[in-house]
């Protein structure tokens, strides 16, 4: 038996166009039927080859028709030879090499499927086994010749479900608008799906050749199984992996383009210069459509991510966003800077009304409530907890110090002050520290046997990973828990998803907001359980989303704990009222109230009975004196949030644990999660190379892709040049540092 | 090339034919023959390759190139090389029609206004004169078409044609999949072209 070696395969195709004496049909036996002839360093007589299926193969050379699966078996000494497969064209005797396979002794012989795979074990990788250029073109052809689809969708057909009334004006909206549109349906209400159908109705119509889809990268799967589903015909190439792998997808190396590129906003980052390259090779390279799901992503015009979005060669974009609500009216205008970059071009000072008029065409938002009669009903329930005793005394010794705290800082208490004490006293809420008791564990633990019963299963949201879902999961029993948490690399947390929905033991799922609350769907469970609160009532709907979708056939139940007498009810409180601006300008772009944190400094400052300081104006402009006056904590708890706010997941290392590190950043939308590793140096002396030698050390785990040092009194020269000589060391000084803080409109003033 | 995907209640309906030929803009010629089932669902396609008449071919055949190449030599090997062989055939140029035969009918099928109308046969041979019908679909679904027999075409032979395509004419519209073999063929030319070819 012959295995092929697939470092040695080899393919080219010569189609003949040109008959010399008239045309040569292109028919299916030039394609598919071929000819076998044995090479090698031996001559042919040596090598034996007789085919198993189907019989048609004879001796050392032979043709077969294509469309039946072949399997061949050489059979001969074992030495290594070359397989030539020729393509014939039996009716004008034109034979064009197509590819040569070289097989070695003692293994098995490609077997060449109907579509001219060569499939070998052990499996092989797509972009190491290029097919015949014949099946690409006609997977390519094939859309165009399938029955072209009414846009008005009256009579769409080959749909493996049947659409939603509300989402057949959305297919139309997206595939007539032009030259931009943003569809900001309620999570749940299948964007993925609407855009998917109107790309398949702009392919079969023959109007578009090439999309771009790209989404975060927790949800690649996602839309590939959407694909899979809504689009079969359509060829998709998913654009991961490292660079050479992505080269060959992206449609280098000969091979024929594929209808949609699927990527990541990473990976669209990274490769936005070989895009650009290859348009300078092919003038007419271009995406007809580039969709953006999560189109937030690229609403801070200053990154590199939305400025390489901006860079796509495109003709038509389309962006997808479920939370309108967290976009303030920069932030659509920045996003219309990739859709439509001429609505805004030019344009200061507008009202949000007036932005709201502009977009007003190329924008569409449906409600669930409105659209959606038919959803399982969706029943949220409150349980105000009580405090274990132990809690309770861990609770009043932080509040009473924390506060005294505060007073005592007088007018130089700062909303980072506040945030840190308040932090802490959530985190209590959660579960004492010290003798690990919980109200909110015990709860769950009574309860959990009945709402994980009788196929139904829970997922559990928190803020926090060491107070939340690390804790909860050491308090459940390990053979029905999972864990969803951002530091997680991506196949596991896929591998993790698949399982809950798939495994009937696996019927709790532990999630923290920030990596479970975007894209997932998760309607397997119809159980929520908030074990604490975000900050914004968007995340927490976010969440309870991820159940109460199009797919979900169950009632939801959602069940939010809160604390009696914490500062849980009084943020409580804050929240209702943030619920009922929510309901109010869910359509409206005026969301000025509802910032990232939901809560605004004069309501965090009302949480201890203090009122900010009169020098609050001048205090929103965070100085290196205001870092100076941090504790190290509270310095930490800084560093925490600034990395929160930019997307990562963050972990605060504990103080005898840190090894030199204080917070590690993770980061979901990269091709490896990026892990940063952070040391933080609050001190009023600059730091040497010394500390920054040590992070270095500490950080060596090949996990962190980058180590960032902070000083908030900069660093002296010698540290400097050391870190310019380490390309993973990154020095941030207290300059630094303020400024981007100001960016991103989180001075010390607001959190 | 051929799509496998045979479905057991096309096998049971009519299969038609649909075949074009494209003059390309670098004056190349390609061809392409589409089998559907009566909801015009692709179930094969034939393609030609690219066919470049040489300057002085063209002078030779004259008015004759398209029609020797429509039939000749992309037409007939099209037809021949089909695995599934329609009931019928409908084409985008009358230079097809020659290919008609009583058991495989090939019909030239335009929209109507498409060509003038010039009534040049008044003088000819009724055995040899153009047999033309317009097609009008029920409640206007679709814009009406003409339909234009092969010359000698039984009267009877007609009639049963034309009963045939007005009731396909109800369910799709008959001139609509020569645009998908069309955008089929650019995409086979383009591809090839870039390969080379």
């Amino acid at each position: 038996m012959l295995r092929v070696r697939d470092a040695a395969l080899r393919f080219w195709t010569k189609l003949p166009h040109v008959h010399p004496l008239g045309p040569c049909v292109i028919t299916e036996d030039l394609l598919l039927v071929w000819r076998a002839k044995l090479v090698g360093p031996l001559p042919v007589t040596q090598y034996k080859v007789r085919t198993l299926k189907p019989a048609a193969l004879t001796d050392d050379l032979a043709a077969f028709p294509f469309p039946t699966t072949a399997e061949w078996q050489l059979l001969g000494k074992p030495l290594i030879a070359n397989v030539e497969f020729d393509v014939f064209c039996p009716s004008c005797n034109i034979v064009g090499k197509h590819f040569l396979a070289r097989v070695t002794a003692q293994s098995e012989l490609p077997r060449i499927s109907r579509e001219g795979r060569i499939r070998y074990e052990p499996k092989r990788t797509e972009e190491r086994s290029p097919v015949p250029v014949a099946e690409f073109l006609w997977e390519a052809i094939l859309v165009v010749l399938q029955p072209p689809l009414d846009l008005n969708l009256s009579k769409i057909v080959d749909l493996p479900h049947e659409l939603y009334d509300f989402q057949r004006p959305g297919i139309k909206f997206l595939a007539e608008t032009r030259p931009g549109a943003l569809l900001g349906d309620d999570m749940g209400l299948g964007k993925t799906v609407q855009a998917i159908v109107a790309l398949r109705v702009l392919f079969q119509a023959g109007r578009i050749r090439r999309a771009l889809v790209v989404c975060p990268r927790s949800i690649l799967r996602q839309w590939e199984r959407h694909f899979a589903e809504w689009a079969s015909l359509l060829r998709l190439s998913i654009v991961d992996g490292d660079p050479y792998v992505r080269r060959g997808r992206w449609g280098w190396a000969g091979r024929t383009d594929a209808h949609v590129y699927l990527t990541t906003y990473g990976m669209m980052r990274q490769d936005i210069e070989l895009l650009g390259r290859r348009g300078q090779d092919d003038s007419e390279f271009r995406f007809d459509v580039v969709i953006l799901d999560e189109i937030s992503n690229v609403k801070n015009p200053s990154t590199r991510q939305s400025q390489a979005a901006k860079a796509l060669p495109k003709r038509v974009g389309w962006g997808l966003s479920g939370t309108p609500l967290e976009n303030r009216p920069g932030d659509v205008v920045a996003e219309f800077d990739f859709l439509h970059p001429e609505l805004f071009a030019g344009a200061t000072d507008l009202s949000n009304s007036q932005v709201r008029d502009r977009i007003a065409p190329y924008f569409m938002r449906r409600r669930k409530s409105e659209v959606l009669k038919d959803l399982p009903a969706l029943t949220h329930t409150e349980h105000w907890l009580e405090l274990t005793s132990q809690q309770q005394d861990a609770y009043e010794k932080a509040y009473e110090t924390g506060v005294v705290d505060l007073r005592e800082k007088g007018e130089q208490v700062t909303v980072t002050h506040i945030f840190a004490l308040l932090t802490k006293l959530k985190q209590i809420c959660n579960v004492d520290p010290r003798t690990r008791k919980s109200g909110k564990l015990k709860w769950l633990q009574e309860n959990l046997e009945q709402m994980a019963s009788d196929n139904d299963k829970v997922l559990i949201f928190s803020q926090w990973l060491e107070s939340g879902v690390d804790e909860i999961y050491q308090h459940l029993p390990e053979e029905r828990t999972l864990r969803y948490v951002g530091e997680m690399s991506s196949a596991k947390r896929e591998a993790v998803v698949e399982r809950f929905g798939s495994d009937p033991e696996k019927n709790v799922l532990l999630l923290t907001y920030g990596s479970g609350g975007h894209g997932l769907n998760l309607q397997a469970a119809n159980y929520v359980v908030l074990f604490d609160h975000w900050w914004n009532p968007a995340t927490e709907k976010q969440a309870v989303d991820r159940t109460h979708r199009i797919g979900q056939t169950k009632p939801v139940f959602v069940y939010a704990l809160w604390v009696k007498n914490t500062v849980e009810e009084k943020i409580y409180q804050i929240l209702e009222d943030k619920q009922q601006l929510f309901a109010e300008v869910i359509d409206s772009l005026a969301v000025r109230g509802a910032d990232r944190t939901g809560l605004s400094e004069k309501e965090l400052f009302g949480l201890f009975d203090l009122t900010p300081p009169r020098s609050e104006r001048e205090k929103k402009k965070p100085t290196v004196e205001h870092l100076l006056a941090l504790s190290p904590d509270q310095f930490e708890e800084l560093l925490a949030r600034i990395y929160r706010q930019t997307g990562y997941e963050v972990r605060v290392t504990p103080a005898t644990r840190d090894q030199g590190i204080d917070v590690i950043a993770y980061k979901q939308d990269a091709l490896n999660p990026e892990c940063i590793a952070i040391q933080c140096k609050n001190h009023k002396a600059p730091v040497g190379r010394p500390d920054a030698q040590k992070l270095l050390g500490a950080a060596t785990d090949p996990k962190y892709s980058q180590a960032i040092l902070v000083a908030t009194a900069g660093f002296t020269h010698d540290c400097e040049e050391f870190a310019r000589k380490q390309g993973r060391l990154k020095l941030v000084g207290g300059q630094h540092l303020c400024e981007r803080m100001q960016d991103l409109e989180m001075s010390l003033g607001a959190p | 090339m051929a799509v496998d995907n045979h479905h057991d209640e096309a096998e049971q309906s009519t299969k038609i034919g649909f075949l074009i030929v494209r003059h390309l803009e670098d004056g190349s010629y390609r061809a392409g023959l589409l089998v559907t089932d009566e909801t015009g669902k692709p179930l094969e396609l034939r393609a030609t390759g690219a066919l470049r008449p040489d300057p002085i071919q063209a002078l030779i055949y004259g008015d004759t190139l398209v029609p020797t190449i429509a039939e000749q030599l992309c037409g007939q090997p099209l037809i021949d090389s089909l695995r599934e062989q329609p009931d019928v055939i409908v084409a985008d140029h009358e230079a097809f029609l020659p290919l008609h035969n009583d058991d495989r009918p090939v019909v030239y099928i335009r929209r109507t206004g498409q060509e003038l109308e010039v009534d040049v046969d008044s003088d000819v041979d009724p055995q040899e004169r153009r047999s033309e019908e317009v097609l009008r679909p029920v409640a206007g679904r679709f814009e009406p078409v003409v339909l234009e027999f092969a010359r000698g075409i039984e009267d009877e032979a007609r009639q049963l044609l034309r009963s045939k395509f007005a009731r396909l004419f109800e369910a799709f519209d008959l001139v609509e999949p020569f645009d998908r073999v069309t955008k089929a063929l650019d995409m086979l030319h383009e591809q090839q072209s870039k390969k080379g070819g």
